[in-house]
């Protein structure tokens, strides 16, 4: 069997197994069929998938890249109509040592159909996401799932913090200006921000739309006007 | 250094140097991964009195973005010598001297990594000499490499350097500053174990071509000693960073050893009942 067993603390260089025993993984390079170690650590073989890989310490691959789900926090930079770009500063809730950027393609934000990136995010967003891409730069992020998304937006107007109102809606308490966010689902939370129900936009009701509607475009017209229309409508 | 102190003699009449060494000696060495927080990979070596810090960053994103390179990362070494670092004050903006260095470094460094795995990004390799007194190009390549190896960075083997060089037809191995100035000349050189590929060889002074495979030959027994050494430093850092694992293994092992005794004392007062 393989020249080290797990548990094994190996150095970069240092030959592990032939590639017919295991097949190399995480932290393993493989050259002319023999396994070796490309990084120091610690030797866990899994017999089941058949692979071998190294490990820190810690117990992970010690590159400070983001790896597939991760969970990751950071700020919108740029928004075009496809995809954003995301300055990130905390990778599973501790400082990244040197910020890097993720990229969020439209494709990624949810489940439900999206016509614009500006939609669902603007610049200077505060977004937790999910790393889909293991140690590439750009970092390749989602938001689908409802603890990923917006967790705290800017007004485009004036720029103060955004109130949750209902499900994806905001408004801005100093200009009233409402926006759309993909939002997670503890928007504001970490900020000291309380969902305002109240303020939900208001969905003009089926009778309001045909009569209410209809009333308030004549109401500029003459009261004659108005009467007669309700004479027609009887 | 004065003038005045220029030793008389680099070898003395029993064969030994100025420091008290043999000609194939090295000065002691002591090396150490891990020695800064805040970087990704860090390293020190202490050879002698020259004592050398590296501390590697990423692989992160690369700016100037004009420099990245869209099928590798880009190694970015940058050697710097701290002005208290010799006896004259070095002046602290950056030589001539230095960015020629970190370039030979740097191409000592780069066959020896997987860059190819990180498109577009950078590793930023920061080496910093504390205290020189010879050798501080080998010894920044072997603090280098074990740094890159502390990041995490994919790498087919480290870096192990040495340099050999000549006094008074003599061939020395590790130079001392002494032997270094008042010298004959100096090979610094860098091998890839375990083929011992070379990827550094410099040469300053005259030697013949006897003299200069010998010091290959030389260099090349002397970095494979080397290279036990930096294997024997990481090790250790891993065996550090692992002891609160270790403790509560064992923990767990005494706790179950006394749990095995109790079970035992229960059973024996119940056959005693």
């Amino acid at each position: 069997m393989a020249d080290v067993k797990s548990g094994d603390v190996v150095v970069p260089g240092d030959q592990l197994c032939v590639i017919e025993e295991l097949s190399p993984s995480l932290g393993t390079f493989e050259k002319d069929g023999i396994v070796y170690a490309a990084t120091f650590g610690g030797v866990s073989i899994d017999f089941k998938e058949r692979s071998i890989q190294v490990l820190s310490a810690e117990g992970d691959d010690k590159l400070s890249l983001p790896v597939e789900g991760d969970v990751l926090m950071g700020e919108v930079t740029n928004v075009w109509d496809q995809r954003a770009e995301v300055s990130i500063v905390k990778r599973n809730d501790e400082n990244a040592l040197s910020p890097f950027i993720g990229e969020i393609h439209i494709s990624n934000v949810t489940r439900r159909y999206v016509k614009s990136m500006r939609d669902v995010l603007k610049p200077q967003d505060v977004v937790r996401a999910r790393a889909i891409s293991s140690q590439t730069i750009p970092t390749e992020l989602s938001l689908v799932g409802q603890d990923f998304g917006v967790i705290l937006g800017k007004c485009v107007r004036c720029g103060n913090v955004l109130t949750l109102t209902t499900h994806n809606n905001l408004i801005c308490l100093r200009c009233e200006h409402r926006e759309t966010r993909e939002v997670a689902k503890d928007y504001g939370q970490r900020f000291g921000l309380e969902t305002r129900p109240d303020l939900a936009p208001r969905r003009r009701s089926r009778s309001d739309r045909r009569y209410g509607g209809r009333d308030s475009r004549r109401g500029r017209g003459s009261g004659k006007d108005r009467g007669r229309s309700r004479d027609r409508r009887r | 250094m004065s003038p005045d102190d220029k030793p008389d003699n680099l070898i003395n009449a029993e064969g030994l140097r100025v420091d008290g060494r043999r000609p194939d000696e090295l000065r002691p060495v002591e090396m150490k991964v891990g020695v800064l927080k805040q970087a990704d990979g860090s390293a020190s070596i202490r050879q002698g009195n020259t004592y050398i810090l590296a501390a590697v960053y990423g692989p992160r994103e690369l700016h100037p973005r004009h420099l990245t390179l869209n099928d590798r990362a880009y190694l970015r070494v940058v050697y710097r010598m701290a002005t208290f670092s010799v006896p004259d004050r070095k002046r602290p903006a950056p030589s001539r001297r230095e960015r020629e260095i970190s370039m030979v470094i740097a191409n000592a460094l780069e066959p020896a990594l997987f860059l190819e795995e990180f498109p577009r990004a950078v590793v930023d390799v920061f080496i910093q000499v504390i205290q020189a007194d010879g050798g501080t190009r080998c010894a920044s390549i072997n603090a280098a490499s074990l740094a890159l190896a502390d990041a995490g960075i994919p790498m087919r083997t480290l870096v192990p350097s040495v340099a050999v060089g000549k006094a008074q037809g003599t061939l020395l191995l590790d130079l001392g500053d002494a032997e270094d100035k008042y010298g004959e000349g100096d090979i610094p050189l860098a091998t890839l174990p375990p083929q011992d590929d070379i990827t550094l060889l410099q040469q300053d002074g005259h030697f013949t071509k006897e003299e200069l495979l010998e010091a290959i030959e030389m260099g090349v027994t002397a970095c494979k000693y080397m290279h036990e050494l930096q294997k024997e430093a990481l090790k250790q850092a891993y065996a550090k960073r692992r002891p609160a694992d270790d403790a509560e293994v064992d923990d767990e092992d005494d706790d179950d050893y006394e749990d095995d005794l109790e079970t035992d004392l229960g059973e024996s007062d119940l056959e005693e009942e």
